[in-house]
């Protein structure tokens, strides 16, 4: 039901081998719990959308893009759009790093808790 | 675990685990009004129950658990959703961060 929507590309699981052969006999390999694929997520749809940025920032349209579709029901616990955006200032200028995406992110969990 | 809202994206269903998992470790203190908290002692175990395949790194332990240090400072000990959010921030970034570093150095060998 959670698929991964997101391709992608393997190297990104680098940290976190998923698929490596067990002998018989031993432990099997480190499945990621959830907390862990949660965290992976969060950063891969970072990735995703911050194209402009090279991985590293979302630009404002970015962000917004982020936040429309990937966020349909917490959206609107991050609060105003326009608002975030005006607050980065120049649109041809502003970057929103991890961090900032990441407190973003707090406050649409924050919307879920209050559910 | 689910996500009760209908159809979530996977960026939303993180979120929801990412709560949902504060809700498992953290606890109400003496007084019911107030917020519930994760005590560090809990904070740790959350950290090699939840996290172990991605604290493998020492490193990234080492930060993890200086991350906790500096939370010492605090008097109460308990660790706030915010705290516990920037905490769990200030594992993803560093990753986020490595994940982009090795991408590019596999682009540029190419």
């Amino acid at each position: 039901m959670f698929a991964q929507g997101v391709s992608r590309p393997s190297e990104e699981l680098s940290h976190a081998p998923r698929s490596c052969p067990t002998p018989l006999g031993t432990c099997p390999p480190p499945e990621l719990t959830d907390v862990e694929r949660a965290i992976e997520t969060v950063i891969s749809q970072f990735h995703c959308y911050a194209v402009k940025g090279q991985k590293e920032y979302l630009t404002p349209n970015e962000m917004q893009e982020l936040v429309v579709q990937k966020l349909p029901h917490l959206g609107k616990c991050v609060g105003p759009l326009e608002e975030k955006i005006e607050c980065m200032g120049d649109p041809n200028e502003a970057k929103l790093e991890f961090g900032e995406y990441w407190d973003m992110m707090g406050d649409a969990a924050k919307g879920c808790r209050r559910k | 675990m689910q996500a009760a809202m209908g159809e979530c994206t996977d960026l939303e269903w993180a979120v929801q685990v990412l709560v949902n998992n504060f809700d498992k470790y953290s606890s109400r203190c003496c007084c019911c009004k107030n917020p519930r908290r994760i005590s560090k002692k809990d904070f740790r175990k959350m950290l090699s129950r939840e996290l172990n395949h991605m604290l493998t790194d020492t490193g990234n332990r080492r930060a993890a658990d200086k991350l906790i240090c500096d939370l010492d400072e605090n008097k109460d000990g308990r660790i706030s959703f915010q705290e516990y959010w920037t905490l769990i921030g200030g594992i993803a970034s560093p990753i986020a961060q490595i994940i982009r570093q090795q991408e590019q150095s596999v682009k540029h060998t190419k």
